[in-house]
């Protein structure tokens, strides 16, 4: 019985590692340019024009102490930005998606698919009269142009996802609230809101992730008005920069602090991220 | 009569209560976001396509938009360019995220599954700018590939990857290697855990290897996810002008220009927002087709 059973082992062992090489050498193809981007970043100008390859060591941080100087406001800007918007997205994405989800009323299904439907529309394509829309409401010049509009874009995700659970919750909670005498808000603030507090950082975290990535808005909208741009124009500038564009540390530095506030907001809740991607709405 | 009259009053009063009114106000807000800054500008785009328009004034001009659009070299070749990448962007979203995603969800060892998924989910945070200007460095004639190539003693083949016409439309569809995309994956290993494990034990009892068991067994039930990953993947490929815009900006010359970044060009660079109004029309069509063809094909797959 003995060799039999080693041999399985062995073979079990040999199948196991057909995957872990191949998935191993992906892995590591993969984080090559931000492992490179993370070794440019701590090593200075001359050290990279004599040995491109050469290891960070000993690293030195006047790279970002430079990039903040050139970035650091607009990593600000972005931080601002990025959370005013999932607060006023959750605030208006989950008190809609409740009333879609456990209020019966008349033209729901019409009014909530006209949401929905806007998930399929990309709306890089009718950026031409949002521009004009924004301007003629006066919004240029203030980061209400991009918040607002990034409040819409980003409202049918939430939507979705929010009345999706709104509709698991088990009837019997409401309905018990209902009989003490609770009107719809009411039961809605006191006994949804707390249930919903993980799927509400999921969509937070997706809200985020999505508004910190926008480039051609505020480029467009932000024309003339420096105080107000988010890091990614800020880096695309700077690496722009003729003179600047040279000075790879630098440059790496500032894409590195452009991602620093992401991770960190990741590390933080991954869990709820993955959850949220896979955990039901999205798959079916 | 005023039995009648009463009853309706009660209908009425019966399907507008306060409830109702209270319902409505809840999803008023959403509905005036998405109704200011999506459906007005939506509507907006098509109805502009037939005028010459600058922002601030509007001239019918009936068909002469498209005319000239047809005409339109630049336009034509970036027909060409989205066809590339499109083909390019299907192919990386249904190979490597599915091998990764199989490969993970078959190891027997679960802690190093778990570390697999965390570590191939993590480049999600680098933001899309930062991601494509390291690609731009890459690409650079000092950066990675080249100082590489020098390394290697292939000095021969240095070059200036995105400033060439042939190589930069190639250098833009490598961008991204080895593709192991994260929503794809994702969406692709959640799937394989929902299948039931009975259909894999009795795969196995009935002799079928890991070939077998991916074709027979894991592929047809991956089918709506990977029907759904590719209709994605086709949107974003029509739509998509960030990464051209800030790699090569359509250039050199227009070699690389793509019809979204041509519509951008248009309206934001040269003023004529009609114009870009149309390519955006034309845009909107393809894509309504392309998702509509997905969704009816996706149906049709899962019954």
């Amino acid at each position: 019985v003995k060799p039999a059973f080693s041999a399985r082992r062995r073979r079990g062992w040999i199948t196991e590692a057909a995957k872990i090489v191949p998935l191993t050498l992906l892995l590591i193809v993969t984080w090559i340019p931000l492992l490179l981007t993370i070794s440019l970043s701590l090593r200075t100008q001359v050290s990279i024009s004599l040995d491109y390859f050469a290891l960070p060591w000993p690293p030195t941080f006047a790279n970002y102490a430079a990039a903040w100087e050139k970035v650091g406001r607009n990593v600000l800007n972005s931080m601002a930005v990025s959370s005013v918007t999932a607060v006023l997205t959750l605030a208006v994405a989950s008190i809609a998606a409740y009333a879609f989800a456990r209020l019966r009323f008349r033209g729901k299904g019409l009014l909530f698919s006209s949401i929905i439907t806007l998930l399929l529309v990309p709306y890089v394509l009718t950026v031409i009269p949002r521009f004009v829309i924004v301007r003629d409401l006066g919004l240029l010049g203030s980061a209400w142009v991009l918040v607002l509009p990034y409040v819409a874009l980003t409202l049918p995700l939430a939507v979705f996802l929010l009345q999706d659970f709104f509709r698991q919750l088990p009837e019997t909670l409401v309905e018990a609230a209902r009989i003490d005498g609770a009107g719809e808000l009411r039961i809605y603030v006191s006994v949804v809101l707390p249930l919903s507090l993980p799927i509400t950082m999921t969509v937070a975290i997706l809200n985020v992730l999505d508004t910190w990535n926008h480039y051609i808005w505020p480029l467009i909208v932000l024309r003339g008005n420096e105080g107000l741009r988010p890091v990614t124009v800020a880096i695309a500038y700077l690496a722009g920069e003729s003179v600047l564009g040279f000075d790879y540390g630098l440059l790496m530095a500032s894409y590195v602090l452009s991602m620093i506030p992401v991770l960190v907001l990741f590390i933080v809740a991954m869990r709820s991220f993955i959850h949220g991607v896979t955990g039901g709405a999205l798959v079916e | 009569m005023a039995t009648t009259s009463v009853r309706v009053t009660k209908r009425i009063r019966r399907t507008f209560r306060w409830s109702h009114l209270t319902a409505y106000l809840m999803v008023l807000p959403a509905i005036a976001f998405v109704a200011v800054f999506s459906y007005y500008p939506f509507v907006s785009t098509i109805q502009h396509a037939f005028t010459a328009w600058n922002g601030l004034s509007a001239r019918p001009t009936g068909l002469a938009n498209f005319r000239e659009l047809a005409g339109d070299r630049i336009f034509l070749t970036s027909l060409r360019n989205v066809l590339i990448i499109l083909a390019a962007n299907l192919i990386k979203t249904v190979t490597v995220p599915l091998l990764v995603a199989e490969l993970v969800f078959w190891l027997k060892n679960q802690r190093l599954a778990y570390l697999f998924r965390v570590l191939f989910v993590v480049p999600l945070v680098i933001p899309e700018v930062a991601f494509i200007l390291v690609w731009k460095h890459i690409y650079a004639h000092n950066g990675f590939i080249n100082n590489a190539l020098r390394v290697l003693g292939a000095e021969g083949w240095v070059t200036n990857w995105l400033g060439q016409p042939d190589t930069a439309i190639a250098a833009i569809v490598f961008m991204g290697f080895p593709y192991v995309m994260v929503v794809p994956f994702l969406i692709y290993l959640a799937s394989l855990k929902k299948i039931t494990p009975a259909i894999f034990d009795s795969a196995q009892i009935d002799g079928a290897n890991g070939l077998t068991r991916f074709l027979y067994i894991d592929l047809p039930l991956l089918r709506p996810a990977l029907i759904t990953m590719s209709m994605l993947a086709m949107i974003s490929a029509f739509n998509g002008y960030y990464s051209i815009l800030v790699l090569t900006d359509g250039g050199p010359g227009y070699s690389t220009m793509v019809p979204a970044l041509h519509m951008y060009k248009t309206a934001f660079q040269f003023g004529r927002m009609g114009y870009g109004s149309a390519v955006a029309t034309v845009l909107l069509v393809i894509t309504a087709t392309l998702t509509v063809g997905a969704m009816l094909l996706r149906r049709r797959v899962k019954t």
